[in-house]
This record gives structure tokens, sequence and C-alpha cells, in this order.
């Protein structure tokens, strides 16, 4: 068993912490640093605390969209509950020195002296772009060209009505790009979320409006991440997509219509589009305070103003302070800084080594096998031979291998998994570890077929990068790559297409980009592709898969490709060879391990959480962690990333949930418990464990506290100090409306509302807490309503309380059918309380 | 569907991407922004501006020729005004029209003005004899006008602070504004002249993009005005004659003229300013709209000057939306003008600018370009928009307080 020590002994309570910026990268890294006996200072430039994404509106529709913005209130909740951490709204750092060892920071308006801190976290955030130039001007003049902030508002409130009035057919256009991607305005980065951001709110408008006539005028369609690339083959059957964003909008035309030119592909010319709404999409910029703030730091930042990694130990950065990324990156950066500043500050059982397991031994594997060993930690690797270097018996310092074969079950929870093994028919064996990592690879599955397999000048991109490193002489004059496959190739494969084209043309050669959307991906993937076409490289833009012809010749391959831009013309060019890119599927090996981790699929069958509480590196269970391919579409940098959150949290694994707002407090009593194990079985976590054969017990720190083997044990043998026996059973309630609100989503977006007087709402850690009986008993008690009003489905804390509600009220209503009761499961989100009020007390 | 070979070294490919920006054509980015601000708007045919770039990007040089876009740009470059890249279509438009296999292309009209400008220094091939007789015959009716009979229409002077350099059409068909002008000179009080070899400030080298033929047509200009010693040109009303001359001069001759060049809403206002004339705004007691030519405001940056001249000469001077920088061009930029033959297609093209004349409401429009004044002029009738078309200079030769 690993070594787990109380942490309180390591408690030190003379370091400070100063957060700058108030945001979700700095409230989420104050939420893990407020457990510990710390003084946090949270600077914050604005009156309240959330950031930007306090104000954006929930897109679940039928179920979450897993944006995110609903973690927000849940954070700014928590940060005020944290006793150790002092907010200071409406101040900005003026000026920070280095200090005997601290620094000095001093804060407009004064503070009486100056805060003297150890450590500091950077995370300043980000501005949205106003749009400006000529769009600026249109902006400004049309009160129905709206931003994506705009709009998030407006959802967030009362709605587009009084945008698009009686209308039940909006025209409704989407401009992407507004602000990014723009050479001229010293932006040239793409700022990678507003693609989804747009695709959501399309989502979410298609919800409201369903006749509602879309278009979306992109440039690139940023299709990254798994779920954006299901979300847009979907969606984009019921809109329509546009290649071209246009930078005129008019209202000369059409009485009270906003006009856009667009190309007509059909005529070959322009025609005139007519909408009720435009909605800009725009990016990020670095936030306006860095500038301020940074020079006591010398701290350096990159040609548009985002921090670049500071040399200095102390200091921090986190969140889109660094460059653009979306709630959950910025959330895990957060969490991130904040470990490592407990890990610095002595907060971890240190030295420490720990072993870890590993499952795969593929590349991502390997390199997150490596980064354990280099950081003190012991890797057992559990693996498939995917790798030529494994088993490779010199490896070994620090890394075990084994066969994933001879893997027979992995027990245990959080800090104390025993995986049994059976190597070669051998005994058994039996090894601890805290943590477990899934990285197994993929399966790959080339994007592209010929005709004859048997061509020799077609390459995936994995094979080609290995004669490109070691045969380069091999590769003839010109090589065309292939991006234009189905579905958006995954966005690493895109970028190494980029890369070695860009190399090959370096080098002299000629080298073709056929695409659908270019993607760039990171910080600096626009000015890659920037780079390559001033170099030379060839992008072709396709629509279809019929607009791609490639033939054999003397030469090598005759290429006709139907450029979307070509009006009427086919483009027709020899090629020595074509390269295309491998999508990725689930591996059928991913089955074994789901079973044995006893945690279920996403919907596309690859690893990760239903739950953006645990994205993005966490699995439903504590302690169990996926990185790389294997759970979303990620690249090189995405997975150093994920390296680093997965090490922090591993090296400051507790006895608690930093991110639980109620304490752990489940606890089964041993004379009551009739061992049928109900709540071992139920528990979707993996919190309960068998001891001494028979017993369950809950282990606190896997549990999250949601109740469902509460209200689950038909012996009533488990309690909840924190939430006892909902005490509602025991009154009168003659006439009452009664809300079993969860304490996450629904009970934060009731705050701002004021209760109508005959109207009780209890506060319930999950709603799976409120047990069949209790749904009675409140109904016999005398309730004349009562409603569930817990998170949308897809975004429950404890992954089956939505579920468990929705069936415990269907069963409910069945037994009390003849009475006309009426029990109700109502999803809400934290960032919800317009839709709250809305939907419980309508007209009030 | 036509099947064509990408040429990666096409000779229209050779002439671009030789700059940072402007013909950086491969940089596109595809945004296609360009495409949604072209002058054509919603017309029939004309020019697609990405269309173009990506042709000259494959190496497409026979296809852009045959389309026919080189030649319906109107080189207004509202498309590329906030070109991601920074490409300036009408650098790339007129890289194409200087194909020799486009040369073909070329209008008669403009053929025909062009080789007359370079046989006899006038694209209407005015002769030294002619302007000498139009002088004479001037000097009575401005005597008359300014009523003072010892007021003449210097020419050939040598030394003077000012070269008036006219419109062609000044000097035919359009003789009043000539006589308008020299108003002003002769109110401001200031040393100036016409010249016999100063009797065109156009530059048709610039539509047909022969940067030789350019050069030619700027040195004509500048040359002998360098010989008569002025300190300053001042250019009649003509946008691309301005944008030729102070924007492109040093380009092309490779140094800068040996005098300054201003156009005449500027030298208005530096007189004003100098408070050598003063104008009377409730002469013109009317709404009036500003127009903003092309070649003066997105290409040479000139937005306020003339405003403010108008401003100063009119009571009550309205916008029409949008203008400046997303301004409408009139529709006859980029040499459709020069080609008689354009009636039908610079209607297509004026639609725009009628409607956008219509929504302002306004009887009276000012432009201070003489090329934009006479499409203007074809606009409102073919329109029906019953507006009269003035140059801003007129207008403020007018409002003089004499
Ligand atoms: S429930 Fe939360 S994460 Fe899901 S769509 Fe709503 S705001 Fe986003
Ligand atoms: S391409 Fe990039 S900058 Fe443009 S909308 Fe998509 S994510 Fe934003
Ligand atoms: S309270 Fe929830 S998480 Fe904790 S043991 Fe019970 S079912 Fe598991
Ligand atoms: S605006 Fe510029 S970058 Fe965009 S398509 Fe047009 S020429 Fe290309
Ligand atoms: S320069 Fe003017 S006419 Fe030519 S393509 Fe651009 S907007 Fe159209």
């Amino acid at each position: 068993m690993c070594p787990v020590k109380n942490i309180q002994q390591f408690k030190n309570t003379e370091k400070s912490i100063m957060i700058i910026g108030g945001g979700v990268a700095g409230l989420s890294a104050a939420g893990i640093l407020g457990r510990y006996n710390l003084a946090v200072h949270l600077v914050e430039k604005t009156d309240q605390l959330g950031g930007n994404a306090a104000s954006w509106a929930c897109m679940a529709t039928q179920a979450c969209q897993n944006c995110g913005a609903c973690l927000v209130p849940e954070m700014v909740q928590q940060a005020k509950n944290q006793d150790n951490l002092t907010t200071h709204l409406n101040r900005t750092v003026t000026n920070i020195m280095a200090e005997d060892g601290k620094y000095r920071v001093s804060l407009d308006p004064g503070m009486d002296s100056p805060l003297f801190v150890d450590k500091i976290i950077m995370a300043t955030g980000f501005s949205p772009i106003s749009p400006d130039g000529l769009m600026g001007e249109k902006y400004h003049a049309f009160d129905r060209v709206i931003t994506t902030v705009d709009l998030n508002k407006i959802l967030a409130g009362q709605g587009l009505g009084p945008y698009l009035g009686e209308t039940a057919v909006p025209r409704i256009g989407f401009i992407q790009c507004v602000g990014s991607r723009n050479r001229l305005k010293g932006r040239d980065y793409c700022s990678q979320v507003c693609c989804k951001v747009s695709l959501r709110h399309i989502n979410k408008l298609l919800s409201v409006y369903p006749k509602a006539d879309i278009s979306m005028f992109y440039m690139d369609l940023q299709i990254m991440g798994k779920e954006t690339r299901s979300a847009f083959e979907t969606l984009g059957k019921n809109i329509r997509l546009v290649q071209g964003v246009p930078l005129d909008i008019m209202n000369t035309k059409k009485e009270g219509m906003l006009t856009i030119i667009r190309e007509d592909y059909a005529s070959g010319s322009r025609i005139a589009e007519h909408f009720d709404l435009i909605v800009l999409s725009v990016g990020i910029a670095p936030g306006s305070a860095l500038v301020r703030t940074a020079p006591g730091l010398h701290l350096n930042a990159d040609p548009w103003g985002f921090l670049l990694n500071p040399t200095d130990s102390g200091i921090h950065i986190a969140g889109c302070a660094a460059g653009p990324r979306d709630i959950l990156t910025s959330k895990a950066d957060g969490e991130s800084a904040a470990r490592s500043i407990l890990k610095e500050c002595g907060f971890m059982p240190s030295p420490q080594q720990r072993t870890v397991a590993v499952f795969g031994d593929g590349k991502e594997a390997l390199k997150i096998a490596e980064a354990l060993r280099d950081n003190g930690h012991n890797a057992l690797i559990l693996g498939k031979g995917e790798s030529d270097s494994f088993p490779d018996p010199k490896s070994g310092l620090g890394i075990l291998w084994k066969p994933f074969d001879t893997l027979l079950s992995v027990k245990g929870t959080v800090n104390r998994f025993e995986l049994v093994v059976r190597p070669d028919r051998g005994p058994l064996e039996t090894h601890e570890v805290c943590a477990v990592i899934v990285a197994e690879p993929v399966k790959k599955q080339t994007a592209f077929t010929v005709e004859n397999p048997a061509w020799d000048c077609l390459f995936s991109i994995a094979r080609f990068e290995q004669i490109l490193d070691h045969t380069p002489d091999k590769i003839p004059d010109r090589v065309l790559f292939h991006l234009g496959t189905y579905p958006s190739p995954p966005k690493q494969e895109a970028r190494m297409a980029l890369d070695f084209a860009l190399r090959l043309v370096k080098a002299g050669k000629k080298a073709d980009i056929i695409i659908r959307h270019m993607a760039v991906h990171g910080k600096t993937g626009q000015k890659t592709y920037d780079e390559a076409r001033k170099l030379g490289v060839k992008f072709f833009r396709v629509t279809d898969k019929e607009d791609v012809t490639i033939g054999r010749s003397a030469q090598g391959l005759t290429v006709s490709i139907k450029d979307a831009f070509l009006f009427d013309i086919s483009l027709r060019f020899n090629a020595g060879w074509i390269v295309v890119p491998e999508n990725a599927t689930p591996s059928p090996g991913y089955k074994k391990t789901m079973d044995l981790l006893k945690l279920e699929s996403d919907c596309e069958g690859f690893f990760q959480s239903p739950n953006i509480r645990h994205r993005l590196t966490g699995s439903p269970r504590k302690g169990i962690f996926f990185a790389g391919a294997c759970h979303d579409d990620t690249d090189a940098e995405d997975l150093s990333r994920e390296i680093q959150t997965i090490l922090s949290s591993i090296e400051t694994l507790e006895q608690r949930d930093p991110g639980l707002l109620t304490d752990d407090t489940v606890v089964i009593d041993e004379y009551r418990c009739v061992r049928c194990l109900t709540c071992y079985r139920i528990c979707p976590h993996c919190a309960i464990v068998i001891v001494n054969g028979i017993k369950p017990y809950v282990v606190p720190e896997a549990c999250v506290s949601c109740g469902l083997c509460v209200s689950s044990c038909p012996a009533l043998a488990i309690t909840q100090t924190d939430f006892h026996d909902p005490s509602i059973s025991n009154e009168t309630l003659g006439g009452r409306d009664i809300i079993f609100a969860c304490e996450r989503s629904a009970a934060i977006a009731a705050k701002s509302t004021t209760l109508p007087e005959n109207t009780s709402l209890i506060t319930v850690p999950c709603v799976c807490r409120v047990d069949t009986g209790t749904l009675l008993k409140t109904w016999l008690n005398g309730a004349s309503s009562i409603t569930l009003a817990g998170c949308h489905p897809g975004n429950c804390r404890s992954s089956h309380g939505s579920r468990t509600a929705v069936s415990r009220t269907q069963k409910t209503n069945r037994l009390l059918e003849k009475t006309g009761a009426k029990v109700e499961f109502k999803p809400f989100a934290a960032n919800e309380p317009v839709r709250f009020q809305d939907a419980l007390f309508p007209g009030k | 569907m036509t099947t064509i070979d990408i040429k990666d070294d096409s000779t229209l490919l050779k002439q671009l991407n030789l700059y940072e920006s402007d013909d950086n054509v491969s940089e596109c980015l595809t945004c296609g922004a360009c495409n949604s601000r072209c002058s054509w708007f919603d017309g029939e045919g004309g020019p697609v501006p990405r269309q173009m770039v990506r042709m000259a990007v494959m190496g497409l040089d026979e296809e852009l020729i045959k389309s026919g876009m080189l030649w319906d740009c109107l080189l207004c470059n509202r498309c590329t005004q906030e070109c991601p890249m920074g490409i300036t279509m009408a650098d790339v438009v007129r890289k194409g029209r200087s194909l020799p296999d486009a040369e073909y292309l070329i209008s008669e009209d403009i053929r025909r003005g062009v080789a007359s400008r370079l046989q006899s220094g006038d694209v209407n091939g005015l002769t030294r004899e002619d302007f000498v007789d139009t002088m004479e015959w001037l000097a009575g009716e401005f005597a008359e006008e300014v009523d003072d009979p010892s007021a003449v229409i210097p020419y050939d002077l040598s030394d003077t602070e000012y070269l008036y350099l006219p419109n062609p059409r000044e000097l035919r068909t359009n003789v009043l504004h000539l006589t308008a002008m020299a108003k002003l000179f002769y109110a401001s009080g200031v040393s100036w002249t016409m010249s016999g070899s100063h009797t065109d400030v156009t530059n048709w080298g610039y539509f047909i993009s022969d940067d030789e033929v350019a050069r030619k047509m700027a040195l004509m200009v500048i040359e002998p005005a360098e010989a008569m010693g002025i300190r300053t040109l001042v250019l009649s009303e003509c946008g691309h004659g301005y944008y030729a001359l102070k924007m492109m001069t040093e380009k092309l001759i490779g140094r800068k003229p040996g005098f300054e060049i201003i156009s005449m809403p500027e030298f208005i206002l530096q007189q004003v300013n100098k408070g050598t004339i003063k104008l009377d705004p409730l002469i013109h007691p009317f709404d009036i709209a500003y127009h903003d030519p092309c070649n003066l405001g997105r290409k040479s940056g000139m937005y306020d000057t003339p405003r403010e001249v108008l401003r100063l000469s009119c009571k009550n001077v309205v916008e029409l939306l949008p203008n400046r920088e997303n301004a409408i061009c009139c529709g006859g930029g980029g040499g459709m003008l020069q080609d008689s033959t354009s009636k039908a297609k610079r209607m297509i093209t004026g639609k725009a600018k009628a409607e956008q004349i219509i929504a302002s409401g306004v009887r009276h429009v000012a432009a201070p370009c003489l090329s934009c004044h006479r499409q203007l002029g074809e606009i409102s009738k073919q329109f029906n928009l019953g507006v009269t078309v003035d140059t801003i200079a007129s207008l403020a030769s007018k409002a003089l307080i004499l």
C-alpha cells in the first residue's frame, strides 16, 4: 500500500500565495489551495469573481454539452466558503518586487501596507476581442449584429425574443474568426475556442428555434476534440456551412434585414443574403491587466501579449494568460499550478516514492512512464507490446513492465489499488499502486483508401515520418498530403502533415495539402500555416469526397482536384507520393480495461468522464486518470499538459477531495449493515471496498458524498453526517411546494431567486440522495408539489444522480397515481438562475 | 468543368509575391472577406476577388485573363481594405492586366488615349495651339466672371509658387470648371500658372498597368514642371491622377519629384486656413452628400480634407452610408469610365451607389474627382435620382466671398 500520511503534519502556516485574477484558472487554483494551511490572496480587478465565463450561458439541450461554464458559480461559492482565502475585489496589482525571497505586492486602490507573498499565480485571463475596424463599425451600427459574448448573456438572461420577435423561422448567421487569425491586426493566431463555442450556440439555438435557418460562415472550422467532431457531424446536417467570412454587413437592401454578400459557387458570382440576426464569433486576446502587473516579475510575453513560462520558480502562469484555451483547460491549468505550489511549499509527503500503474506501452504511455520516473515515482506498465522498446530490461530503473494480458483484476481504490497479475502461469502477484493512468493506444484506421492497395506511393503520416527521419532521400520531389478526409483528421495528424510539408519545401521539394478545414491548433498553429503558404506549400480546399481524384501515372500519381474557390475548374498535377492521415477509433482492447476498472466508455467508445468536473484527465473514479488519444483528440502539447496535471494530482493525492463543498462523512454502521453489498455494487465511484472479507467500508478519499448508497441501502445502515435523512419527512407540509435542489447545480442557481412564501427549497448533496420513501413521506405530509431539481443529464457529479432521480420520480408517481400527485425532475445548471426562476415560478 | 494543369511558375506568379504585402497572393488565407466587399455587390458578372487571387496562386494565368475579371475590376480596393494578410487587390489585378497575353483586353478607347497621350502629351490629343486658343478665349470670360478687367488665367509662367494641372475635360467639354478653379487661385492671390505642357492630370498607364507607360506619363508632368521651377503642383480633382502622381511616382520614377503635390481641395483648405480666401456656406443651403472616390480615400487615405472644404462651402453636408473606408465605388473606376462601351456594366456597378444616394434622400452630391462626377451624373439619369453632382472645388469656387 502506498504510504499515505496525514496531510496535517505537513501544514505550514508561514506561506502565503497570491493569485492574480479571479476567473476560472484563479478560482480553481484557489479551490485546491483552500484546503491547506496557507494564506491565499485572490486579487480581482472587477467587482466580482468568476471572470468572463461567469456570464456565460448553459449550453445544455437534452444533455449537458460539456462547456464547463456552470463550474464557475460553483467555484465562486466555494471560494466564498474558504477560510484561508482573502479576496481583494476591485483591485489591480500595481507593482511587484522580489524582496528577501518573497514578493512585495502593491495593490491599487492602495492598502495600508503592501502584501508579502511566497508564490504568485498569474491567472490574468483574457479579454474577448471587441470587434474592431470595419466589422467593429457594423457591430456598433446595427443592434442585431451581436457577438458571441452578447449571445451568451442573452441566452443566460431573457433569450432572443427582443431580437427576433415572433418569428419561428429566424435567419441567423454566425461569422467566425472575428478579430482572430488576422495579421493586419497583429493577432495572427487562432483563438481555438470560438468554433466550438459557436457550434454549441447553434445547437442551443436550434433547441429553442427548431426551424431556425442558421448559416455558419467560417474560415476553417477547428474541429478539435472528439466531441466537437461528433457535434459537428450531426449539426453540420441541420445548418448551412459556408466557407468564407464576410467582412461587411449592410442594411441597405431589404427592409429590417441585415445583408451580407458572399461568393455563390453555383453561379460563380456574388449573391446577397439577408438575416434577422448576425452573431460575430469573437476570439480571445490577452487580459488587459497583464501589462500593468508584469514588469516587476520579469515576465516575458509572446508577440501577442500572452505570457511565456517564467524563469522565476515562484511564479506560475495559468489559464488564458498563457494563451487561448477553453474553460476546462483553464481549470486544469489552475489546479496544476496550485498543486505545483503545494509541492514547492512542502505540503506533500516528500520525498515520496509512489507506484503508479500505466495502462498501455505505446508512445504516449512511455512518455508518461518516463515522466513518472523522472519525478521520482515508480511506473508499472501494463503493456500490450505496442512499442519496440518494451519490454526492455535496461529501461528498468523505475519502470516495470508486465504484459497486460496477465492482469487479472484491479481491486481497491485511490491510494490503495491492488493489481493482481499472474505472469506466465506463475504464482499470483499483487502490485499496490496509488493511481492508474490509462494511456492505451487508439486503433488507427487509414482515412483514405485507393483502388489498388498495392500502391507503393501511399503512406500514412506515421510511416512518412519514419521515412523523413531516416531515409529522406527516398522522398520524391512532390508530395501530396490529403487532409480533406472524413471525418476531419485528428489534430495531431494535421499538425504533423503541416510540419512535414514545411520541412519538404525548406529542403527544396514541393508539397501540397488538400484540406476541408485547415486545423491551426495551438498558439502557433496559425503561424506555421502562414509560413507554409509563404514558402509555397499549396493548399487545395475541397468540400466533398468527389472533389479529389487520384490516378496512377508513369510519374507517380495524377491528382485532380476541384478546388472550392475555383468555379468550374478542376486542377491537375502530378505528385510522387500521397500521404494520408489515420483516424483514431477505440481499440477493441478498451473493453477489458473498462471492465477491470469498472468504468463506462463515452458514447464514442473512448475513455472519458461524462462529467466535466473530472475532466480533462480525471475519471469518475478518483485515482484513475486518462491521458492521450484514448480519451480525446490530443496532440503532443496537450499530452505534456495532461502529464503535468496528472503528476501534480498524484503527488497531492489526499484523503479528501479538495473540490468538495461538503466534507465526506458517509459511514456504514456495521451493526445495521446486513451485508447485502448493495452499496458496494451501486457506488458510481467505486468508493466502497470490502474489508475483512465481508464488511463494506467507505474509503473517504474516494467518496464524493453523493448519497446514492445512503438512499439505496435497504437496511438504512448508511448515514451521511452533513445531511441527515431529509428532515422534511417529519414535518407537516400543508400546501407547500417542495424543491429538493442539488447543491452543485439547482441550489446555486436558486441563490438569486426569492422563493415564493409557500415554497421550501431543500439543498441535497445530489438528487439521488432523495429516496422514494422520502418522496412518498413528503407527499403524505401534505406537500402540494415536489420537484427534484438536479443536474443536466451527463453533468451529474455522481454520474447516476439525475438518472436515479428520474426513475424514482416515475416510481413515486406510479405509486401515487390515484392521488393525482406529480413529482417532477427538472435539470438545471448552476449558471441558470433565470431559467430556474422561469421554470419553477413562471410569471413571478 | 475544365481541367487545367497548375503551374508553379506562371508568368503572373513570377510577378507576384515580390513584396511582404500587397502582392503576396500566396499568403492568401482564403478567408473570403474580400468576396463580401466587392463593389459589384450582388450585381451580375463582375470579379470575384478571391477567385482572382486563387487563379494567380494556382498559376492559371490564361483562365484569369479569359474570365474577364481583370477589367471588370474597378481597382477600387474595397475588397481588400482589411485583408488580414495585407493583400491589395488593385495591385494584384494590375499585375494581371500587365500580362503580355492580357494585352488584347485593353479597350479601344484606352488604347487610343494612351497612344495619344504619349504622342501629344494629352489623352485627347489636345495640341499646344488648341491650348493657347482655349486660354485666350477663356481670358475674356474669366475677367468678366471675376469682374476684374485685369484678371487673367496665367500660363507658361516660370518660377511660380503653384502650377495647376487640369483634367483634359477642363480644356474641352468642361471649361467652366477650369474658370472656377482659376477663380480660386485668383482670389487667394498666390503666384500660379497653367502650362501648355501640363494639360493632363490623368495617367492611363495606371489602368493598363504598364509601369513603363505610367512612368513616361508621370515624367511628362514632372520634368517640365521641375524645369519651370514651381514649388507646388496642384492637381485637378482626379482620383486615379492623384493616386498615380502622389502615391506611385516615387516607385515609378525612382525618386521624389522636385516639388510638392497636392490636390485642389488641399489647396483650398490651405488658403482658407491662411485666411487668404473666405467661403460662404450659405450659398449652398441644401443637403449635400459627400462621395469618397476610391483612389482618394481608400487608396490615398484622404478622407477629411475634401469633407472639410465641402463643409466650408455648403451649409448642410450629410454622409452617405457606408462611407470612408467602407465607401462604395461610384462604379466607374479601374478604367471603366474611360471605355465608352462600358455603359451597361457601369449601370450595374453604379446600382449600389444609386441605392445609397436614394437612402440618403439628398438631391446634391459632391465628389472631388471628375471621373466620379461623370459616373454619378450618369447614375442619376439612369436611376432617376434627380441629383445634381458637383466637384468639391467648384462648390468652393461658387462659395467664394470675393
Ligand atoms: S450543464 Fe454546465 S457544462 Fe453542461 S452545458 Fe450546462 S453549463 Fe455547460
Ligand atoms: S478558426 Fe480559430 S479563430 Fe477562427 S473561429 Fe475557429 S477557433 Fe476561432
Ligand atoms: S456517498 Fe456516493 S460516492 Fe460515497 S460511497 Fe456512497 S455512493 Fe459512493
Ligand atoms: S481578404 Fe485577403 S486573405 Fe482573405 S481571401 Fe481575400 S485576398 Fe485572401
Ligand atoms: S478592387 Fe473593387 S472591383 Fe475589384 S475586386 Fe476589389 S472590390 Fe471588386
